[in-house]
């Protein structure tokens, strides 16, 4: 069972040339390469993840079959700079709602924001902001008063996300009943906006309908919004029970959304 | 045309895979081109193949490379010793490589990507068995590498 020599030697000269690109990434003497190539890249996600969202088999087909005549191409020709002017209102004008939104929220005044792109590549989430915004490990994400998830990683022009609706992650919240009453718990995200609150002691009272928001700690800040209860699972002599919980806010359906820089 | 069509195939695979289509064909590409391409051709494609993922997903540049290219090697390896003929084998070797990529990766793993995964390969067997199959008869499974 032994390869030829020839093998394992182009093998190693692979292997090695692979720890090399991964260790200078890491000296971060490739931030010329992550410059260049990222706003592309970047714009290239927002406009797939926008397509996927609006995707419209039916108009394509027939986009795709329509005959070709002159007077359709200089009519798609100025539709095409129509749309591109479109989109870019359509930004401006999303950007502007979701920053209405965040005004009118209950947030304190003398917090600073950063609005940024969110999309997905595979199962991962991404921002269009990075280390050349200054953008920091752990930074809070929100959308009007609901937390979203924090930075786990920063990249020269793109920062990667842990939203509290992807699955393993965690966070410590209080459950707020209609009487004011607050059980701590830990949200665990399972993927989609279904999430589940444990910890909850038993002798605590939860009940459908009661509103779950984060507890607070050194990255995240207390009492931001987060899901609200649809059922309590309570089993006999258990320590702790647990809630079936929905996220306030899918994330996919977002294009805007806001860091907090400062609090 | 030697090299313009793989590369084409590795860019427009990781393309659709980080956009559209959150399927890892690139994997199965790997698995193909180390069956069909003797080394150091099939690191290279195993290696752009990483890269361009990579750059594409906003991944640990490089990191996708390095195990593409483990792929290729390992498989070589496992395939001195045993056959690819059976389909029980090749989805053996196309779920151990997809869990263990996920792992790595830290990809979600989802039963219908590897059903489909399983699926894609099976067909490529079915139409290209001169890759799997192996002519070596006496010497057993041997592939010439």
């Amino acid at each position: 069972m032994k390869l030829p020599g020839k093998t394992i030697f182009w093998y190693l000269v692979f292997l090695l040339l692979g720890f090399s690109i991964i260790f200078f990434n890491q000296l971060g003497w490739l931030g010329w390469w992550q410059r260049l190539t990222q706003p592309t890249l970047i714009s290239l996600h927002s406009s797939s993840n926008h397509l996927k969202n609006n995707f419209n088999l039916f108009g394509d087909a027939t986009r795709f079959c329509s005959d070709q005549s002159e007077r359709i191409s200089v009519l798609e020709e100025e539709v095409a700079q129509l749309t591109g002017v479109l989109s870019q209102l359509e930004a401006c004008q999303e950007e502007i709602k979701a920053t209405r939104r965040l005004l009118g929220a209950p947030l304190p005044a003398e917090w600073q924001f950063l609005p940024v792109k969110i999309f997905k590549i595979e199962s991962s989430f991404f921002i269009d902001q990075g280390k050349k915004a200054g953008v920091e490990l752990g930074w809070p994400l929100i959308y009007e008063n609901v937390y979203l998830g924090k930075v786990i990683e920063v990249q020269e022009q793109v920062s990667k996300l842990e939203l509290v609706s992807q699955e393993g992650s965690k966070v410590s919240t209080k459950i707020k009943s209609t009487e004011g009453i607050q059980a701590k718990g830990i949200l665990n995200g399972l993927g989609k906006i279904q999430a589940e609150v444990s910890q909850i002691l038993a002798q605590e009272t939860v009940e459908k309908g009661d509103l779950v928001v984060t507890a607070g700690d050194e990255s995240i800040p207390p009492d931001l919004a987060l899901a609200k209860v649809e059922e309590v699972i309570k089993e006999k002599n258990e320590v702790y029970q647990k809630a079936k919980v929905r996220l306030l806010i899918d994330p996919e359906q977002l294009t805007i959304v806001f860091l907090i820089t400062e609090r | 045309m030697k090299i313009v069509i793989p590369l084409f195939l590795i860019l427009g695979l990781s393309l659709i895979q980080t956009t559209f289509l959150p399927i890892n064909f690139l994997l199965i590409l790997v698995i193909v081109f180390s069956l069909g391409k003797k080394a150091p051709e099939s690191f290279l494609w195993a290696f752009l193949g990483g890269l361009f993922l990579d750059l594409f997903s906003f991944k640990q540049f490089g990191f996708s490379a390095v195990i593409f290219v483990s792929f290729d090697f390992f498989l070589k390896l496992y395939r001195q010793r045993f056959s690819l003929d059976h389909p029980l084998m090749v989805s053996f070797v196309l779920i151990v490589s997809y869990l263990l990529y996920s792992w790595l990766t830290g990809r979600e793993i989802r039963v219908w990507e590897g059903l489909i995964l399983l699926f894609i390969l099976l067909s490529i067997r079915f139409l290209r068995k001169e890759l799997f199959f192996s002519s070596l008869g006496k010497e057993g499974n041997r592939l010439k590498l």
